[in-house]
C-alpha cells in the first residue's frame, strides 16, 4: 500500500490546521492594516482576495496527497461541502431571521438528506462499486437513451444549483467589493471559472473538506463569544434558549406599543406563520431527497468507494458535522433578531441608527420605510413621506434581505470587524469550492465521461479546451441568471435540489434497490419527475397568470372563482397601452403569484408533486416493459455487475 | 438467484457472502428518520407548551433535537450493520 494511515492523517490535520491559521492570520492582518488608517474598501477588498486565494489553494491541494482522500473522516468532511452547497450555508440563517420557526424546515431537510445519504445511498453504491449516479445508471440501465436522458437531467439541475452558488458569491462579492450585485455575480463567474481551469475535469475534491473547520470557527467563534458575554454560557447551541425568549418578549413588547405590525410579523417560536404544515413537509422531502442525491451526482469520495464499512463511516462523519453546522444558524438567527428588535424597542433614532444598516442599504440589502436606506437624511425622508411617519421606528419599517443576515450578524450584534472579515473569506472560499461540484458534474456528464471506467478515462484524454468551453458556456448562462436575482437565494438553492430530487431519486434508489426497474422505466422516471418539478415551479414563477388560469382543470380551484383576479384582469384588458398596462399586468401577475398552486403547494415544496409522478411513472413503466426488457436489467448489483459493464 | 459468475477466491466469496445479506433496506432507521423529519413537525405546537434546558421543546425539536436524532439514528445503524458484517464474514 502506498500510504499509511496515521501518517496521512497526521499530514491531513497539519495541512487543515494551517489552512485554517493562514486564513484566520490573513483576517487578523487585514483587521490590523484597517486599524493603522488603511481604507475600509480596501481592507474588504482583501477579504474577497484572501477567500479567492484560499478556494484556489483549495483546488491546487486537490492535487496532491490524494491518499488522504482515503480516511473515512476526511472523506466526511469534503461531505459536509457536497450534502451542503455553500448556498444553503450563507442563507439559511436568513431563511431562519425571516420565517422564524418555519425556517427550520431547510435544516432539518438537508440533515434527513445526509441521514438517507448514510442509511440507503454510500453503502449501497460502494457495494456496486459506482463511484457516481452516471456510473450506476450506465451500468445498471444500460442505453444510450437512458445515458442522453440522466445527463440532461443532471446538466440542468446542476446548472440550476451553480445559479444559487453564484448568488451567494455575488452577494458576499457585492458586499465586500462595494460593487453592484450583477457585476459582483459576474466577477464570481470568472472566480469559479479559473478555479475550474486550475482544478481539471476529474480532479477529486477531497480537499474541500478543509473549509469545514474554518467555516465552523467562521460561524461557531462569534456565536461562542456572544453567548459567553450576553448570557455567561460558552455553548451557542444551550445558550441562545435565552436569546429566544428574550425576542419573543421583544416582539410582544413592540405589538402593545404598535412598532410592529401583526399582519407582517413572524413571531419567531410560533409554527406555520410563514409555510403551511404541507409546504413545510414538502420542503423536507425535497430537500432529503435533494442532499441524498447531489453527493452521488458529484461522485463519491474514494473512501466512501471502498467499502460498504468505509462508506457508511465517511457519511456518518458527515452527518456528525452537518448537524454541527446546522445547529449553528439557528443561534445565528436568533441573535441577528434579538439585535434588530432590541434597536427598534429602544426607539433608536434613525441619525443615531449604527453604520451597517446604511452598508447594506447602500447595497440595496436594507430599507428603511419601503426605500433602501442610504443614508440618514433619505431615511428621514422616506418615513416622513409615510402616512403614519415621522414617529419612532417600527419593526416593519425595517426590512433586511435574508440573504444578507449571515454575512450582516456580526455587525448587527456589535462584534469586531474581525468576525465579519473570517465569516467573508470563509463563506466565499466555501462557495466557490462548492460552486465547482455542480459546474464539473455538468460538464462531465456533456462530454460523456463518468459513464464507466472506461469511458471516463477515454473522455478525459478528450481535449481539456472542450471542457473548458462547456464550462464557460455554464458559467455564462448561470451569471445571466443570477444576476437578475430570481429569488432569494435560499429559494433557488431548494428549487435546484427539488429539481434534483425529482429527476434523479427514484432513478437512483431504483438502480440500488429494486431490481425490476427496467431501462424504460429509469427514463419515464427521470423524464416525469422533472418535467413535473420543472413546470410547476417555472410555471407558478414566470407565468404565474397563464399557471392560475390552467390550474382549474387539475385541482378544481382557479381563477374562474376568484373575483379579485376578474377584476385585476378586467383592468390589464381595458388599460390603456403604456405605463397604465404595465401596472395593470404587475398587479395582475403577483396576484396570480400569490395564489397560483395546486392543492395549496408552493414551488418550494414541489418535491410534493415532483417526487411522487418520478415514483409513479418509473414503477408503471417498469411493470409494464418488465416483459420484454432485456435480462440484465433485472439481475441484482455487484461489483462484478459494474466492473464488467465498464 | 443462481449464481452464474466465475468460481471467486475465498476472499471475495467472503465479502459477497457479506454482501448477499446486507441487501435489505434498513427499514426500522428510515422509518425512525421519517417520524422524526415529518411527523414530529406537525407536532410543534403542543410540543411547546413543555419547555426543555429552557428552550420550548417543540422549537428545540426543529432546531436542533430533529438533527441530533438524525445522528443518533446514523450511528446506531452504522454500529449494527458493521458488527453484522463483521459476523456475517466471520462465519463464511
Amino acid at each position: 500500500m502506498a500510504w499509511d494511515a496515521p501518517v496521512a492523517r497526521r499530514a491531513t490535520s497539519l495541512a487543515f490546521t494551517g489552512l485554517t491559521l493562514a486564513a484566520v492570520l490573513g483576517v487578523a492582518g487585514l483587521v490590523f492594516l484597517g486599524q493603522f488608517g488603511v481604507p475600509t474598501p480596501l481592507v474588504d477588498g482583501g477579504y474577497w482576495a484572501l477567500g479567492v486565494l484560499l478556494a484556489a489553494l483549495i483546488v491546487l491541494g486537490a492535487h496532491h496527497y490524494r491518499e488522504a482522500a482515503n480516511l473515512a473522516i476526511v472523506s466526511g468532511l469534503s461531505g459536509v461541502t457536497r450534502v451542503v452547497p455553500g448556498a444553503f450555508i450563507l442563507a439559511l440563517a436568513g431563511a431562519i431571521f425571516s420565517w422564524g420557526h418555519d425556517g427550520l424546515a431547510f435544516g432539518i431537510g438537508l440533515g434527513a438528506g445526509c441521514l438517507l445519504l448514510q442509511l440507503i445511498i454510500a453503502p449501497r453504491m460502494a457495494q456496486a462499486g459506482a463511484t457516481s449516479l452516471a456510473e450506476l445508471v450506465a451500468v445498471r440501465f444500460p442505453g444510450r437513451m437512458t445515458r442522453v436522458t440522466c445527463a440532461a437531467v443532471i446538466a440542468l439541475s446542476m446548472l440550476a444549483l451553480l445559479v444559487a452558488e453564484l448568488m451567494a458569491a455575488g452577494l458576499i462579492g457585492a458586499r465586500v467589493l462595494g460593487i453592484g450585485y450583477a457585476a459582483a455575480t459576474a466577477v464570481a463567474g470568472v472566480a469559479v471559472l479559473a478555479c475550474f481551469a486550475l482544478r481539471g475535469l476529474r480532479s477529486s475534491a477531497w480537499t474541500n473538506g478543509a473549509l469545514v473547520p474554518l467555516l465552523l470557527i467562521a460561524l461557531g467563534l462569534p456565536l461562542v463569544i456572544l453567548s459567553a458575554v450576553w448570557y455567561g454560557v460558552p455553548i451557542p447551541q444551550i445558550a441562545y434558549a435565552n436569546a429566544l425568549w428574550q425576542v419573543q418578549g421583544v416582539e410582544e413588547m413592540l405589538l402593545e406599543q404598535d412598532l410592529a405590525d401583526p399582519a407582517f410579523m413572524r413571531p419567531m417560536l410560533t409554527p406555520f406563520v410563514a409555510l403551511t404544515p404541507t409546504n413545510f413537509l414538502g420542503i423536507v422531502l425535497g430537500l432529503a431527497a435533494g442532499a441524498a442525491v447531489v453527493p452521488a451526482v458529484l461522485g463519491l469520495s474514494p473512501a466512501a468507494q471502498r467499502s460498504t464499512r468505509s462508506a457508511r463511516s465517511a457519511a456518518l462523519w458527515t452527518l456528525a458535522f452537518v448537524v454541527l453546522l446546522l445547529t449553528l444558524f439557528p443561534v445565528a438567527a436568533a441573535y441577528a433578531k434579538l439585535s434588530l428588535a432590541t434597536l427598534v424597542a429602544d426607539r433608536t433614532p434613525v441619525a443615531e441608527l449604527p453604520a451597517w444598516v446604511f452598508t447594506y442599504g447602500q447595497l440595496g440589502l436594507l430599507q428603511i420605510c419601503e426605500r433602501a436606506a442610504t443614508d440618514v437624511e433619505s431615511v428621514i425622508a422616506a418615513c416622513a413621506a409615510l402616512p403614519d411617519g415621522g414617529g419612532a421606528l417600527a419593526l416593519h419599517d425595517v426590512a433586511i434581505d435574508p440573504d444578507a443576515v449571515l454575512l450582516a450578524m456580526p455587525e448587527m450584534t456589535g462584534l469586531s470587524r474581525g468576525a465579519f472579515g473570517l465569516l467573508a473569506v470563509a463563506g466565499l472560499a466555501v462557495v466557490l469550492t462548492t460552486a465547482l461540484g455542480p459546474l464539473g458534474a455538468a460538464v462531465r456528464t456533456l462530454l460523456g465521461d463518468g459513464r464507466t471506467r472506461d469511458a471516463a478515462a477515454s473522455a478525459s484524454r478528450a481535449p481539456f479546451a472542450v471542457g473548458l468551453a462547456l464550462a464557460a458556456l455554464f458559467v455564462a448562462i448561470a451569471v445571466a441568471v443570477a444576476s437578475r436575482h430570481p429569488a432569494g437565494i435560499v429559494e433557488v438553492a431548494t428549487w435546484a435540489l427539488t429539481a434534483t430530487a425529482a429527476g434523479l431519486f427514484p432513478t437512483l434508489f431504483a438502480a440500488l434497490w429494486w431490481r425490476r426497474a427496467t431501462t424504460a422505466g429509469a427514463i419515464a422516471g427521470m423524464l416525469a419527475g422533472l418535467a413535473v418539478a420543472l413546470v410547476y415551479l417555472v410555471g407558478t414563477q414566470q407565468f404565474p397568470v397563464h399557471f392560475y388560469e390552467a390550474q382549474e382543470v387539475i385541482s378544481g380551484s382557479g381563477a374562474t372563482g376568484d373575483e379579485y383576479f376578474a377584476q385585476l384582469k378586467e383592468a390589464w384588458l381595458e388599460a390603456e397601452p403604456g405605463e397604465a398596462q404595465v401596472l395593470a399586468w404587475a398587479a395582475l401577475d403577483a396576484h396570480a403569484r400569490s395564489a397560483a398552486s395546486l392543492w395549496g403547494i408552493g414551488n418550494l415544496a414541489a418535491a410534493l408533486l415532483g417526487l411522487p409522478a418520478g415514483i409513479f411513472a418509473l414503477i408503471a413503466v417498469s411493470l409494464l416493459t418488465r416483459a420484454g426488457s432485456a435480462s440484465t436489467e433485472s439481475e441484482p448489483l455487484s461489483p462484478q455487475r459494474v466492473n464488467l459493464g465498464a | 438467484m443462481p449464481d452464474q459468475s466465475p468460481p471467486e477466491s475465498d476472499a471475495v466469496g467472503r465479502e459477497r457472502g457479506a454482501r448477499g445479506r446486507q441487501v435489505r433496506l434498513p427499514i426500522v432507521a428510515l422509518a425512525a428518520g421519517a417520524f422524526l423529519a415529518f411527523a414530529v413537525p406537525r407536532f410543534v405546537q403542543p410540543l411547546n407548551l413543555v419547555d426543555v434546558l429552557a428552550f420550548p421543546f417543540g422549537y428545540y425539536m426543529a432546531a436542533q433535537g430533529i438533527l441530533l436524532g438524525f445522528l443518533t439514528i446514523g450511528i446506531i445503524s452504522a454500529r449494527w450493520h458493521n458488527r453484522r458484517e463483521g459476523r456475517d464474514t466471520k462465519v463464511s
